[in-house]
């Protein structure tokens, strides 16, 4: 027995050993400068979809929950989670002794307050809290949600970026309004946004970290830097360059056809977020052309997704074909619908355009050239349309006329973007009948209601594919493929500061 | 340079030799020929190329993305693009571009110019008002002034055409304005005005044949600006819709590539490059026969140096 003990020992110490041979430990100090892709649209967490916002400021704000590397919802700023009442209440014990960055204690009133504003502004918080019934703060450190039917989709929301926890003051003030004061519970503070110049973040000394070891975006987060700058640089080629020359540190979206070159540059390291998202056209349901389903079943027929992907992201390395509408790292990875998928039938495409009685009207094709891929995967989708009989009106606007149209059902047809990765199928905004192309369908409405309440990953995983399917028939939209993107980091930047397809720099640290 | 003989004329081939330094003047006089000749060439090639371009060059828009950014080969003379598009055919198109809108703006701008530039200048009533506008037009730089055009217009071919028409038309106006106030003043205008002959009569008979020298040599600079104003807008983003093979187009897509492709850039960046200096030199060309006065400053920068 005490051979055995002492064996234990010895192990243990020996792979503690080589653990920390593996992870070298972090260095405190240093401004972080990351070069990114231009100015946020704003940065108020809560009322914004734009990923460049939360990648910036969920340094500054914390959630309730947040994932964990299988992207499954843990406890962040929330202690403990408890539902009862046939899934009608959750009950949410907070961590106590987190403070904001104003020196007060976080505290129920502040969560109430701060996800009430949350189901007012935020998209997936609106979605969510129709089946909210109460919020109330039960004492200083407990919260309790009611609801009117059961939803397994509540906790997967209030892990998003966007269910952050401000002061009660702050969100009270602010209401349905922008938020004009950033003070959150996160490892880095916010300190000034000069426009065009930088936003710029510095350590919160009395940061509460959770004791658990880092996994995914969850357990520990450790602030070793002293100062994060985010500066705005539009042009793709001036962020490698800035990043080449020590300028940077870190540059987001770099043209992935720099690849080879920036494995060749001794001092950086290419970084392939993989994946980042699936890029697809989406299709206006709700006016115009595209109301027609044999028109949009043709578009889906003719086009030959390599060439198309090839054209948009470049190297081979940085983009792969499939059906799936959830990527192979999540646990809804479904290949239904693949029939319909890459079809290359040009013949079908002619068939379903005559049947449609399409008579050459010009399909109006919204695109943008400041994400370059939404143009690139245009152009040559417009050949191989034009190839059937399509008359393609491709529209190249800038990236906020874009946002601005397709909007406005009546201005378009169809425009090429991105779906990020989204962890809870049953709020994935490709379902969603009031998100931009209005794809609404009766059986598919009926079976996300039912995802939304079922918590049961089996039964869960059945009702994706279902409606995968659907998504094929029905043509919801019209998927490309999955794309990647490459970041460019200076070596002397260390840690892990990417899961994919989030960026952060907290457990990340700058060595000499 | 050391010539004497204030009689002699850069253009004049058929002076005789009268004393030795004769033979240098005669070889300068040659070479600035020759330059000329060579602006018109490059100018007349370009025609060429651009009005065959559907002769000598495949379909510029057409993608084999699988052959994407190859290096000019026996098939692909300059290349293919990051999206497999045949940058020789592209560059060919853009030179029927560059001077289709060329053309027109000159088109444009001489018709507005020339027409407020004769009524500003016959009319002294007028001549403050419409002058004023266009030192209004011309105060602005040129591209920010039709950026802020494009802006409002819209990227199309025929708004590029408009918007730098617009930029350039004051140019031409107060050439031609200038023109006029000599002519006005000349003897037989005031004949023709003592005989009766009406406004408009004078206007086309007299004083515009009178004025078009000066308005001729502007015009070739002004297409080379607009050549040059085109290729920049589209760089820029504001020209023509991206997919339109210009220059400007061509070079701003292939910007981003400068390092991996660097063919991308070179053929449409020399093609412009070329295209302006045969058009400068042709325009210097016609200034020295058509202006006097540029003759006699010649003449006397020659007899000062």
């Amino acid at each position: 027995m005490k051979k055995m003990l002492i064996l234990t020992a010895v192990a243990t110490l020996l792979l503690a050993g080589i653990a920390a041979d593996a992870q070298e430990s972090g260095r405190m100090g240093g401004i972080l400068k990351v070069a990114t892709v231009g100015e946020p649209p704003t940065l108020d967490l809560q009322a914004t979809t734009t990923t460049l916002t939360s990648e910036i400021m969920w340094h500054v704000y914390e959630s309730l929950f947040t994932y964990d590397r299988s992207w499954t919802p843990v406890p962040h700023l929330a202690e403990s989670h408890a539902v009862t009442d046939r899934g009608l209440r959750h009950t949410i014990t907070l961590r106590r002794g987190v403070q904001f960055h104003n020196g007060k204690e976080m505290t129920a009133t502040d969560v109430v307050a701060s996800l009430k504003r949350w189901g007012q502004v935020a998209s997936i918080g609106k979605v969510l809290w129709t089946t909210v019934e109460s919020i109330d703060a039960k004492d200083t450190y407990t919260v309790v949600i009611g609801l009117r039917q059961p939803s397994a989709s509540l906790v997967f929301g209030l892990a998003t970026t966007a269910a952050a926890v401000l002061t009660r003051e702050i969100a009270e003030t602010a209401g349905p309004n922008q938020l004009n004061e950033f003070i959150g519970t996160g490892p880095y503070r916010f300190v000034e946004h000069k426009a065009d110049r930088h936003i710029k973040l510095v350590r919160f000394k009395d940061y509460a970290a959770r004791p658990e070891p880092s996994n995914g975006f969850a357990g520990k987060r450790t602030a070793w830097l002293d100062e994060i700058l985010f500066i705005p640089v539009p042009d793709t080629a001036v962020r490698l360059a800035g990043v080449e020359s020590g300028e940077y540190h870190h540059a987001m979206f770099v043209k992935q056809d720099a690849y080879e070159r920036i494995r060749r540059l001794p001092a950086l390291e290419p970084r392939i977020v993989k994946p980042r998202g699936w890029a697809l056209i989406s299709l206006n349901h709700k006016a115009g052309l595209m109301t027609s389903k044999p028109l949009r079943q043709a578009i889906q027929a003719a086009l030959d997704m390599e060439p198309v992907m090839a054209a948009g992201f470049g190297h081979k390395d940085f983009y792969r074909l499939g059906p799936a509408l959830f990527f192979p790292e999540l646990p809804w990875h479904s290949t239904a619908g693949a029939q319909l998928y890459n079809q290359r039938d040009k013949d079908k495409a002619r068939r379903l355009v005559k049947e449609a009685g399409y008579t050459r009207q010009p399909v109006r094709w919204i695109s943008t050239q400041e994400y370059e891929f939404m143009y690139k995967t245009a152009l040559v989708a417009k050949q191989q349309l034009e190839e059937v009989g399509f008359v393609i009106d491709l529209q190249v606007v800038d990236w906020a006329t874009l946002n601005h149209r397709v909007q406005k059902p009546d201005l378009w047809e169809a425009y090429v973007t991105g779906y990020p990765l989204f962890p809870d199928p049953a709020l994935h905004v490709a379902f969603r009948c009031t998100f931009q192309g209005w794809w609404c369908n009766e059986e598919k409405e009926r079976l996300i209601a039912e995802m939304r309440q079922e918590s049961d990953l089996k039964k869960r995983k059945a009702l994706v594919e279902r409606v995968q399917a659907i998504h094929y028939e029905d043509v919801g939209q019209v998927k490309l493929g999955d794309y990647y993107t490459l970041d460019a980091a200076r070596r002397e930047l260390r840690g892990e500061f990417r899961t994919a397809p989030y960026l952060y720099f907290w457990n990340s640290w700058l060595a000499r | 340079m050391a010539v004497t003989d204030p009689a002699a004329r850069p253009l004049d081939l058929a002076t005789t030799p009268t004393s030795r330094w004769t033979t240098p003047r005669w070889l300068v006089t040659l070479t600035r020929r020759k330059i000329a000749l060579a602006g018109a060439a490059i100018v007349a090639v370009t025609i060429v190329v651009g009005t065959l371009a559907p002769v000598i060059a495949g379909n510029p828009t057409h993608m084999d993305v699988k052959s994407r950014l190859t290096r000019p080969t026996a098939v692909h003379w300059f290349g293919t693009d990051d999206v497999g598009r045949d940058v020789y055919s592209r560059v060919v198109y853009g030179a029927r571009l560059s001077l289709f809108v060329g053309a027109a703006v000159v088109g444009f701008s001489f018709f507005f110019g020339l027409s407020a530039g004769l009524v500003a200048g016959y009319y002294r009533v007028l001549d403050n008002s419409i002058m004023r506008v266009m030192d209004g037009l011309m105060a602005f730089p040129a591209i920010v002034l039709a950026i802020a055009l494009m802006a409002s217009l819209g990227p199309s071919v025929v708004n590029v055409i408009v918007a730098i028409g617009v930029v350039y038309t004051p140019r031409v106006a107060r050439v031609v304005r200038g023109a006029v106030l000599v002519v006005r003043e000349t003897a037989y205008v005031e004949a023709a005005r003592a005989l009766g002959v009406s406004d408009i009569g004078i206007l086309a008979r007299h004083v515009l044949p009178n004025c078009l020298s000066p308005v001729i040599v502007q015009g070739s600079f002004v297409f080379a600006a607009a050549v040059l104003t085109e290729a920049a807008l589209s760089f820029l983003g504001v020209g023509v819709p991206p997919y339109v093979p210009s220059w400007g187009n061509i070079l701003s897509e292939g910007r981003l590539y400068i390092q991996q492709a660097p063919w991308l850039v070179l053929y449409p960046g020399a093609a412009i490059m070329l295209t302006i200096l045969g058009l400068n030199l042709f325009g210097d060309a016609l200034r020295d026969l058509l202006d006097p006065k540029i003759r006699g400053l010649q003449t006397e920068r020659q007899r000062a140096g």
